[in-house]
């Protein structure tokens, strides 16, 4: 098996859960993936050492592409999963609010907060992949999070309560 | 309840983790990367065809009837240069040359224009041993392949193609010189055998241009050209 099949079959899972937390949708994710790893076969020879920089850097880069042409607006919103006898919890609708928000961020905001929290990447390797500086990826994150928290969803919600 | 950071990385983790099970299917992004790369192959093309229409155009003191040799119309991404010291010899057994081109890279194809005259192809390489292949357009004319000889190695032409499109590639490409009958493992809509390119399958476009993308252009330079009769 050549390096970039291996590649595919020991990475491929963890990248389309990478991609729904962009995407939010597992078929754009899947396509997604698809589109970032055909990108990354066509140079796989020139990649140097481990390939998931390379990997992350396309797959956010194909991301925010697709996000400034307005392909979010072509992806249905999915249901939530429903909870026996469909009765929510207060904890369960604040995650929903998150949730809903981080789909409402930027695709630059989205991916750091992808990257930083969920793929657990330093800040430095956040700037590394999506190439720009680390003063770029602070303030991203500091926009995203002060959305994530403050947003209106979850603010009515809480006022709710 | 405020939203921690680790609230954030609980979340993401639960919201992935009941991920519809679906197969990765390599063949296919293989595939697809093959595409990408033949539509930037497309794109190189038509630009360098675009700039080579304008240099025509507004170099001074030509004109379509200043240049004798016709010019192969390229296809992949590097345009063939044809400095005077790469062009092939004028005449061969006393036969005049109609077409020549001559490429920096191999791993790559060129087109070149036949007459109904036309009946000798001599392929120069720098490096003994690449790969030649041909394939004809127009015409019965059968493809060919062959190892480059040091000094050309040349071809007879029927002269009923319209043209040739002429690929080499390096010497170590992997390719075997061993009919499709003869593999274990024949993959024959890919032309491969044993996991390697059947030498006599290049002259297939598709086969040609999956291993021209398999390797990308690659150093060796060479020339083709071909001669009429009188």
């Amino acid at each position: 098996m050549d390096t970039f099949a291996e590649y595919v079959m020991t990475r491929s899972a963890r990248l389309r859960r990478t991609a729904y937390v962009l995407t939010g949708d597992w078929d754009t994710a899947d396509d997604l993936v698809q589109t970032a790893l055909a990108k990354a076969w066509t140079a796989w020879r020139r990649i140097d050492g481990d390939p998931d920089p390379y990997v992350y850097r396309i797959l956010t880069h194909t991301h925010a592409s697709w996000w400034r042409r307005r392909w979010r607006g072509e992806v249905p919103t999915e249901r939530l999963p429903e909870t026996p006898g469909g009765d929510f919890s207060a904890e369960a609708e604040e995650k929903a609010a998150v949730w809903a928000a981080i789909r409402e961020l930027s695709g630059r905001q989205r991916a750091v907060i992808v990257l930083h929290y969920f793929e657990e990447l330093t800040l430095p390797q956040c700037a590394h992949v999506l190439g720009c500086s680390l003063g770029t990826v602070k303030t991203q994150l500091g926009r995203a999070l002060a959305k994530l928290r403050v947003h209106p969803g979850i603010r009515s919600e809480e006022a709710a309560r | 309840m405020t939203f921690t950071e680790d609230d954030l990385r609980a979340l993401l983790d639960e919201r992935t983790a009941p991920a519809p099970e679906r197969a990765t299917d390599v063949t296919q992004i293989v595939r697809r990367g093959r595409r990408m790369l033949m539509i930037r192959w497309g794109m190189g093309a038509a630009l360098a065809g675009a700039a080579a229409l304008v240099a025509f155009l507004v170099v001074p003191g030509q004109s379509p009837n200043a240049d004798p040799i016709p010019v192969a119309a390229a296809t992949p991404s590097a345009t063939p240069s044809r400095t005077p010291e790469r062009q092939p010899a004028l005449t061969l057994d006393g036969k005049d040359r109609s077409a020549a081109l001559a490429s920096d890279k191999s791993a790559v194809g060129y087109d070149l224009k036949l007459t109904p005259k036309s009946s000798d192809l001599v392929v120069r390489c720098e490096e003994p041993g690449a790969w030649v292949a041909l394939s004809f357009k127009g015409g019965a004319q059968k493809g060919a392949t062959a190892r480059c000889a040091g000094r050309g190695t040349r071809f007879e032409l029927s002269g009923k193609a319209k043209s040739v499109r002429v690929w080499v590639f390096p010497a170590n490409a992997p390719v075997v010189d061993r009919p499709l009958k003869d593999c274990v493992l024949v993959e024959k809509e890919k032309g491969l055998c044993d996991g390697k390119y059947a030498a006599a399958e290049l002259i297939r476009y598709d086969v040609a241009l999956s291993l021209a993308a398999d390797l990308g252009a690659q150093p060796g330079s060479w020339s083709a050209a071909v001669y009429d009769r009188p």
